[in-house]
């Protein structure tokens, strides 16, 4: 596995992993609410921060399928991950969360979801499905994981004035293309 | 009373309570997103957005939410929270006190601002692009309802001339004593919505029954709001039947009016759809020439053709580029040659493409042994349709233009089609060789700037 050969990796329960992932992922659906309750007068920005609250909504359902079905395959998965890919995880996005509580301006709004959506938390959660053995219950999940975040880029192309952040999101953009692969699922451009 | 007016009448009364319960941003972030479905027996049906929306309102806040379900109610009531629409339209209009407010009190978007209400059709100049737009809206204003021009539907991107062609229509009815009712979209949902509170719906329809032309601006911000677009669809026909003139604008066609109601879209194109497309470069430079003479400032004409040239934008960039230029001059000991406009553009301009859209479709057509109509029409076929690919991916590339912008000139195609077409021809460039030399001569012809390259994402382009 991709991060098996981690410098500080640490050993822990899938389970464990997935109830951290999805804690963080419902702090992201509660950093873009925020969001859209702060742009509520601009009907255009709050339609897009409830969109980007109902992806880390789908987030946690795919976490909670990946749960269901590692639980059915029987206990005993266990994955090795970074230390900062969590920690950094749990850092950022609790403050996130925090700072979304107070108004922020649209430029800052638009910041904090180019950095949310840099974490490497989706790419763990991505590898973690590699563990399941049906390719249909992997591609589901893996669809459901997927963020294209190509609407992020055109929201700050049309309300920012950054060229580093158009180009941090459209990164973004590139990095989540998603191929096909042999067996039918999709599978993210690395 | 019907179960649903008596629902959203008994949830506007809780929203008041339920305030007092919770945090403010509690309130903003979560109660205030939530739509009244139905009231029947003792339970009252709210809808959330999404599933773990509505998770999260139970989890945290359903105790709140029953206790002052009952308050209002005067009697003990369940609370049923589903995953629905309505949690993004109606509840979305609604300020704290449950009642449509018109900013919050610590709003940190600037509101929208409202439009000049004083133009006139003299001060549109029209050009290739808006001519049926602008022949369109004096017919109406001259009182013409006849089959065909009534509704008049205007669609196109920000800074073309929707609104003031919509102002001009008001002027000049107003003008012969007519009584025209012009809203913005939103103010139309807000002014529903308050008369719907107040249950003052009557007095509503009075207002529309007794007005001779309906105008309203920005109707693509009614989409996802159902019981707004009952009503409008309700006065489009009190209206529309008595032959006054209705005319409406939006940023796109009404068939691409996403959860905009089929009734609503075929209304809209039941009369004449009028397209307000880019400025072309004539018309650019006759914009800036008027806006130029009007802020007192004189420059060199092979200045203003570079200019007309480069600003691809709309009247509103144009109009930015002069406050720029009459704020500098404000502050020059010596006055505006050209050399100093130069100077003083210069950084602006470097940031656009020196290529105009049409020029790319029309070259992009030519290599490819095609009209310019073939590459913009509806044909799937990959004779024509990988061209139109490439088309879209030279356009992001050497243009400033954005997604939809590129989606409109490449005969209105949605933005993500774009996406998806620049993105296969970016594939296909980074593992073929000789497709991308191709481009790369494509390039040269366009006469791109080396500057310009990397405007699409490094991994896109090859090593």
């Amino acid at each position: 596995m991709r991060r098996s050969a981690s410098k500080r990796g640490v050993s822990k329960a899938v389970g464990d992993i997935i109830v951290e992932a999805s804690r963080l992922e419902s702090l992201a659906m509660g950093i873009y609410t925020r969001l859209a309750a702060t742009f509520r007068e601009h009907p255009e920005l709050h339609r897009f921060w409830m969109s980007m609250a109902r992806h880390e909504a789908g987030h946690v359902g795919a976490l909670a399928l990946v749960g269901a079905l590692i639980e059915q395959a029987g206990d005993g998965f266990r994955y090795e991950v970074e230390d900062s890919v969590l920690g950094g995880a749990t850092k950022l996005i609790e403050s996130l969360y925090a700072e979304a509580a107070a108004p922020v301006g649209v430029e800052r709004a638009f910041e904090m979801a180019v950095e949310l959506e840099s974490l490497e938390l989706e790419d763990l959660v991505l590898d973690l499905i590699h563990i399941l053995s049906d390719p249909a219950a992997r591609s589901q999940a893996e669809q459901m994981l997927l963020h294209d975040l190509s609407d992020l880029s055109l929201m700050i192309e049309k309300h920012c004035h950054s060229e580093e952040l158009l180009v941090r999101a459209d990164g973004l953009v590139e990095s989540r293309v998603v191929e096909p692969r042999r067996d039918g699922g999709f599978v993210k451009r690395r | 009373m019907n179960g649903t007016n008596e629902a959203e009448r008994i949830w506007s009364g809780a929203c008041a309570l339920i305030e007092e319960r919770v945090s403010e941003k509690d309130f903003q972030t979560w109660i205030l997103e939530l739509g009244a479905r139905s009231f029947e027996g003792d339970t009252l049906t709210l809808e959330a957005p999404f599933g773990l929306f509505r998770d999260r309102v139970k989890q945290s806040f359903l105790p709140a939410i029953e206790a002052s379900v009952s308050a209002t109610a005067k009697k003990s009531c369940q609370v049923v929270v589903v995953v629905g629409q309505l949690g993004m339209s109606t509840a979305a209009q609604r300020g704290r006190n449950g009642r449509s407010q018109a900013a919050p009190a610590r709003s940190v978007v600037p509101p929208k601002p409202k439009p000049v209400r004083e133009k006139t059709f003299d001060g549109f100049l029209v050009g290739e692009g808006n001519r049926l737009a602008y022949l369109g809206a004096r017919q109406l204003a001259e009182g013409s309802t006849r089959e065909g021009g009534n509704p008049l539907f205007l669609y196109g991107g920000v800074g073309l001339g929707k609104t003031h062609l919509l102002l001009a229509i008001a002027q000049s009815l107003r003008s012969r004593g007519k009584r025209v009712l012009y809203y913005q979209g939103e103010d139309f949902t807000r002014r529903m919505v308050e008369s719907l509170q107040g249950g003052r719906m009557e007095a509503f329809h009075r207002e529309f029954r007794s007005a001779d032309a309906m105008l309203i601006d920005d109707v693509q911000f009614l989409a996802g709001k159902k019981r707004t677009q009952q009503e409008l669809f309700h006065v489009f026909n009190l209206l529309h039947q008595s032959g006054k003139p209705i005319a409406l604008a939006s940023d796109r066609p009404p068939d691409e009016l996403e959860h905009l109601e089929r009734s609503l879209q075929s209304r809209f194109a039941g009369g004449l759809l009028a397209d307000l497309g880019p400025l072309d470069r004539e018309l650019r430079l006759r914009i800036l020439k008027g806006k130029l003479t009007e802020a007192g400032i004189n420059l060199d004409d092979h200045v203003l053709d570079r200019l007309a040239v480069q600003l691809q934008g709309s009247v509103r960039e144009i109009e930015g580029l002069v406050s720029r230029l009459r704020a500098a001059s404000n502050h020059q000991t010596v006055p505006l040659d050209g050399d100093l406009v130069e100077t003083m553009i210069t950084p602006y301009l470097s940031r656009r493409g020196p290529v105009d859209l049409d020029v790319v479709i029309d070259t992009v057509a030519w290599v490819h042994g095609l009209t310019r109509d073939e590459l913009l029409s509806r044909d799937r076929s990959r004779r024509v349709a990988w061209p139109r690919h490439i088309a879209a991916y030279m356009c992001r590339k050497l243009t400033s233009a954005s997604l939809p912008e590129i989606g409109h000139a490449l005969g209105g195609r949605n933005h993500t089609s774009i996406l998806r077409a620049v993105r296969s021809v970016a594939e296909r460039q980074s593992g073929d060789a000789s497709f991308a030399a191709k481009l790369q001569q494509m390039e040269k012809m366009l006469g791109a700037s080396p500057a310009l390259r990397g405007r699409l994402p490094v991994a896109t382009v090859p090593a």
